[in-house]
C-alpha cells in the first residue's frame, strides 16, 4: 500500500458520496425528463401571455369544433326537428329544445312533437312538455304522469283530435285535457309524427347561441398555461411541475458548487 | 423508464378522477305517489291548479322567480294533497315530493337530486324538520329549519318548495277561519 492511497475507512466514505451523487443526478435526469415537456409548454404560453395584448389574442376567436367539444360548448349529435302549426318548428338539441330559434327549456332526446287546439306538445325520452304556441311553458309530465316505460314516439288520432303516446310499454291515447290516457288496442293503426330537417342557417344559430361567447386563442392558451385546459389533473400536474422546477435548481446548484469543490 | 410508466398511469388516474355520475335518483314520483297513498286502493286521479294572475305574485315572492308552468298537477284525497314540485339549488332542479294534510306539511322527500354538492338535504334528519309546519300569515313557516353546513342553497330550495306546496294547498283546499267565540 502506497502513502498516497486512501484509507480502508477514507475508501468507503468516498463510495458513499460517489453513490449519493449518482443517485442525486439520476434524479435530477429523471425529474428533468418527466417535467420537460411540461416546462417546455409552460415556458411558451408564459411568453405569449405576456405579448397577448400585441398579438391581440384576447379578440382571435376559435373555430376548431374538436376544442369546443373538449370544453363541453360544442353540442353532441345533430339537432332533431318537427313541424308545429304555424309554420313553427320544434327542435331538440343537446338536451335543449327549441321553438324555432328561441330555447324553451331543458329537454332530453326530442323524440316527437305535435300541435293540438291551443297547445302544442314536445316528447323527451322520459317526459312530456306542454307550452303555447307563444313559447310559455304549461307543464311538464314526468313519470308520475305518464304510462309506464319511455316514451318512444308521439302520433295523432283523428275526430275528435287526440295526443297518443307510444310508450315501450304500448300505445296510449290521452284526454282532451291532457290529464288522463287510456291504453289503445295494439292493432289500432296510428302513424308516428315524423322529423324534419333543421335548415343549416337555424342549425348554425342555435349551435352559435349553445356556444355563448365562444372561444379566444388568449383563452385556450392561458388554460394550457395554468393547467386548467385538462382539467383538475392539468392543474396538479403544473403544480408538480412548480416544485420539480425548485428541486432541478437544488441539486443543479450543489451538483455545480460540489464539481468547483472536488476540482 | 418505470418511472414514466407510474408518471402516465398517475396522470390517466387523474383524469378519470374527473369524471361524474349522472342524476341521483332517491325515489321514482310515481314510486312516491303509491307510497303516499298506500293505506288507499289506489293513487287518486290527479287534478290540475291552474297558475293564475292573482297567484303569481305570491308565488314569485316565495320562489324569488315566476313559476316555471301554468299548470301544476296535485293528487288529493280528502283534505290530504301530494305535490311533486322542482326548484333550483344552485344550477340544476332539485325534484321533491311534498304531501300536505289539513294545512300542514306531512312529509317532504328529496327524489331526484341533481347537483354536486348539497345532497345531505336527502336525508330524514334534515327533511323531518318540514313535519307538522303550516303557513303564517307571511306565506312563510311556522317552524325554524335548522341549514346544513355547505347545503345552503338546497336547503333554501327545499324550504321554498314547502312554502309554495302549502300556497298551493290552500289555492285548492281554502283554509276555514275558525268561528269566533261568541
Amino acid at each position: 500500500m502506497s502513502q498516497t492511497d486512501p484509507s480502508p475507512e477514507e475508501f468507503a466514505a468516498d463510495t458513499i458520496r460517489r453513490v449519493r451523487r449518482r443517485v442525486r443526478m439520476t434524479w435530477h435526469r429523471r425529474v428533468g425528463l418527466v417535467f420537460g415537456l411540461v416546462f417546455v409548454l409552460v415556458a411558451a404560453t408564459g411568453v405569449a401571455l405576456n405579448h397577448s395584448v400585441g398579438l391581440d389574442l384576447q379578440h382571435r376567436p376559435i373555430e376548431a369544433d374538436w376544442l369546443y367539444r373538449w370544453y363541453g360548448m360544442q353540442p353532441s349529435g345533430e339537432p332533431v326537428g318537427y313541424a308545429l302549426d304555424g309554420g313553427r318548428l320544434a327542435v331538440g338539441m343537446a338536451g335543449t329544445f327549441y321553438q324555432d330559434d328561441r330555447a324553451i327549456t331543458n329537454l332530453d332526446d326530442l323524440r316527437g312533437a305535435v300541435s293540438l287546439d291551443s297547445v302544442n306538445v314536445a316528447a323527451g325520452s322520459r317526459e312530456l312538455l306542454l307550452f303555447t304556441p307563444a313559447g310559455e311553458v304549461v307543464e311538464r309530465l314526468d313519470s308520475a304522469a305518464l304510462p309506464p316505460g319511455e316514451v318512444r314516439a308521439l302520433a295523432l288520432v283523428a275526430s275528435p283530435a287526440r295526443l297518443v303516446v307510444e310508450m315501450s310499454s304500448g300505445r296510449y291515447v290521452f284526454d282532451a285535457d291532457l290529464v288522463g290516457w287510456t291504453q289503445l288496442p295494439a292493432n289500432t293503426e296510428v302513424t308516428p309524427v315524423a322529423s324534419v330537417a333543421v335548415p343549416v342557417d337555424l342549425r348554425d344559430r342555435l349551435v352559435q347561441a349553445y356556444r355563448g361567447d365562444g372561444l379566444t386563442v388568449y383563452r385556450i392558451i392561458l388554460d394550457v398555461h395554468s393547467g386548467r385546459f385538462f382539467g383538475p389533473p392539468g392543474v396538479t400536474v403544473v403544480d408538480l411541475s412548480a416544485l420539480a422546477m425548485v428541486f432541478l435548481t437544488l441539486t443543479g446548484v450543489w451538483y455545480v458548487i460540489r464539481r468547483r469543490q472536488t476540482g | 423508464m418505470s418511472l414514466l410508466r407510474s408518471v402516465a398511469l398517475l396522470v390517466i388516474g387523474l383524469l378519470a378522477s374527473g369524471l361524474r355520475a349522472d342524476d341521483d335518483v332517491y325515489q321514482a314520483p310515481e314510486a312516491f305517489l303509491v307510497e303516499t297513498f298506500v293505506e288507499s286502493s289506489a293513487v287518486p286521479e290527479p287534478q290540475l291548479l291552474w297558475m293564475t294572475q292573482d297567484m303569481r305574485p305570491t308565488v314569485k315572492e316565495i320562489l324569488g322567480h315566476a313559476y316555471p308552468a301554468l299548470r301544476i298537477r296535485y293528487w288529493r284525497e280528502g283534505e290530504r294533497t301530494a305535490w311533486i314540485l322542482e326548484e333550483i339549488g344552485k344550477v340544476k332542479p332539485i325534484t321533491t315530493g311534498l304531501v300536505v294534510n289539513a294545512g300542514k306539511l306531512e312529509r317532504v322527500k328529496v327524489l331526484v337530486y341533481r347537483e354536486s354538492h348539497g345532497w345531505e338535504v336527502k336525508h330524514p334528519f334534515f327533511t323531518d324538520q318540514f313535519r307538522g309546519a303550516a303557513l303564517d300569515e307571511n306565506k312563510r313557516l311556522t317552524q325554524d329549519i335548522d341549514g346544513i353546513s355547505g347545503a345552503t342553497l338546497s336547503v333554501n330550495a327545499l324550504t321554498k318548495l314547502g312554502r309554495l306546496a302549502l300556497y298551493f294547498d290552500g289555492q285548492v283546499i281554502p283554509v276555514v277561519a275558525a268561528p269566533l267565540a261568541p
